[in-house]
């Protein structure tokens, strides 16, 4: 007995996704072949791999048509519940986000004068001139001081 | 031996990559057309024949599904 057979589906009640998730659950079981059939309808040749009895076959068969059923539902609840998966998911999302007070924003605000770390303070300014620099020495000398050793 | 492929249903990219891996099985063509993309089959693996087209497809299907997410 030949362990080929033809499946002409429905577009409207199977989209193409539907259809791939029938055939993706099958692949390892049987050959599948996915083409566009007459008016609105996708062709699926399923052909039974080396080793697969008759009788296998036409449970595969039976199984493919189950999963379409079985694909269709998911895709019609998965459709339906979108909404309440996509609430819960940014609730969760939402949820995981550090409280405002935990994100320092705070801690930020300051004066743009503050100088904490002094570093706008000149270093003349900050430690003065060194003795014995030759600057120094050169103020000292304009302004007619001796050294009292 | 020709196959035409949807391309609703197989990407291209899905085929090229199937082709390239059955590569050391068979020896293909392929051809992308405005609706189809056509695989030639110029010749087979002795041992596995006819056999390796239905799993060339198979192969491309999966990766077709794959690709698409």
């Amino acid at each position: 007995m030949a362990t080929e057979k033809e499946i002409l589906v429905n577009q409207k009640v199977y989209p193409l996704d539907v259809v791939f998730g029938a055939a993706f659950v099958n692949l390892d079981k049987c050959y599948v072949f996915i083409d566009k059939g007459e008016k609105n309808q996708w062709k699926v040749r399923l052909r039974g791999k080396p080793g697969c009895s008759a009788k296998e076959f036409n449970a595969l068969v039976g199984e493919f048509e189950n999963e379409l059923l079985n694909q269709a539902l998911r895709a019609q609840i998965a459709e339906k519940t979108q909404k309440v998966r996509d609430l819960i998911v940014h609730r969760a999302l939402f949820s995981a986000l550090p409280a405002s007070d935990d994100l320092g924003l705070d801690d930020e605000v300051g004066d743009y004068l503050d100088d904490p770390l002094g570093i706008a303070i000149p270093w003349e300014e900050k430690f003065g001139k060194e003795e014995g620099s030759p600057e120094q020495a050169q103020k000292k000398e304009g302004s007619g001081e001796e050294d009292p050793s | 031996m020709k196959v035409e492929l949807d391309k609703r249903v197989y990407t291209l990219t899905a085929v090229q990559e199937t082709a390239a891996q059955f590569a050391a099985l068979t020896d293909t063509a392929v051809t992308s057309g405005k609706k189809a993309i056509t695989v030639e089959f110029r010749s087979f693996d002795e041992e596995l024949g006819p056999q390796v087209v239905d799993e060339f497809l198979n192969y491309a299907l999966a990766e077709s599904i794959s690709n698409r997410g």
